[in-house]
């Protein structure tokens, strides 16, 4: 590390977990998280050089933030390329959780996927990754106030599919 | 602000988004309002479901993928830069683009100066109508002399070049 500014393989490193659980939680699935983490890692490779020492968690959680919303207008613009609803599909294990840990982990993550992309974001940004509303507004290029509009109606639909589904 | 709208200040609330004022008036509504506490609480619940979601590790074959994928991005970092190759230059419309004040003066002052040479190089009205009155006279000097008009009109002749 050089002038507080740190590798791309130390970022990898010690906050690659970081990344992933935030990839996770905005994909869903393990298989697009990772991929969204490799691509996010290429592009703090790429842009290491104009990184100004600071919040580094918050800078990379805007660079996966952004690679996951490329990701999805790509496939909005072509849609064979959209994920198949797989049911197998099977989530990270936790290490050192307990059965009934992991069971509501995966009761909190299949009710967070099912909230639309536009409400899921800003409520995964925010409690996932410690954003603020300034800075969630700064990456997601939208007002302030829609961002705590869409983090309010994002947070009451998780509470009523938890609700729903018994977990909470 | 409409009943909704004001209910996102819950949330705002429960994330410390709100300046001093608005959070009183927050605070002093929640004291009131039952409806407002329970909505609370399910903010604060669904924030705390969230946030209690745990960190997960990367996956075991995560780090040799990655690899993979910055190798794959290697080859355009490292590639020396391409030789000098002869370039077109620009086109004369994107040169204009750039800079059309530069180019409007450049032609004015063009059109300026093809005005100038063309008044001092073309010859002017008076030198193109022919020298009638000049010519008429000499020939009366000369047929006068000399008495003879054919001989007279053969000096003028030559006098003026015109018997090729």
């Amino acid at each position: 590390m050089a002038d507080g500014v740190p590798t791309w393989e130390e970022v990898a490193r010690d906050h690659g977990a970081f990344l992933f659980s935030v990839a996770y939680r905005l994909a869903g699935n393990a298989d697009d998280a990772q991929d969204l983490v490799q691509e996010a890692l290429v592009r703090v490779r790429r842009g290491l050089e104009r990184y100004e020492p600071g919040s580094l968690e918050g800078w990379l959680a805007r660079i996966v933030t952004n690679v996951f919303l490329d990701e999805m207008r790509r496939r909005r613009r072509r849609p064979a390329d959209a994920l198949p609803d797989d049911p197998e599909r099977v989530l990270p294990t936790t290490p050192g959780a307990d059965e009934a840990s992991q069971e509501l982990s995966e009761e909190i993550q299949h009710a967070l996927a099912e909230i639309p992309e536009d409400f899921r974001v800003p409520v995964v940004l925010c409690d996932v990754a410690d954003q603020s509303y300034e800075q969630i507004a700064v990456a997601l290029r939208i007002p302030v106030g829609t961002v705590r509009s869409r983090i309010h109606r994002g947070r009451r639909m998780l509470r009523a599919a938890l609700t729903a589904e018994g977990a909470a | 602000m409409s009943p909704r709208r004001s209910e996102d200040l819950l949330s705002a609330y429960v994330d410390g988004e709100l300046d001093t004022a608005t959070r009183a008036k927050v605070e002093a509504r929640l004291e009131r309002s039952a409806s407002w506490r329970a909505v609370l609480e399910e903010i604060r619940a669904a924030k705390q479901a969230v946030r209690d979601l745990p960190v997960l590790d990367l996956p075991a074959d995560a780090w040799e993928q990655l690899l993979a994928r910055v190798a794959l991005d290697e080859p355009v970092a490292a590639l020396p830069p391409p030789p000098p190759v002869f370039a077109w230059p620009r086109t004369w419309r994107d040169r204009f683009r750039d800079r059309p004040v530069r180019w409007a003066g450049a032609i004015a002052g063009a059109a300026a100066a093809v005005v100038v040479v063309a008044a001092l190089v073309l010859p002017g009205p008076h030198e193109i109508t022919p020298k009638v009155s000049a010519f008429s006279t000499e020939h009366q000097a000369r047929t006068s002399i000399a008495g003879d008009p054919v001989s007279a009109l053969a000096g003028v002749e030559m006098l003026h070049g015109m018997g090729r």
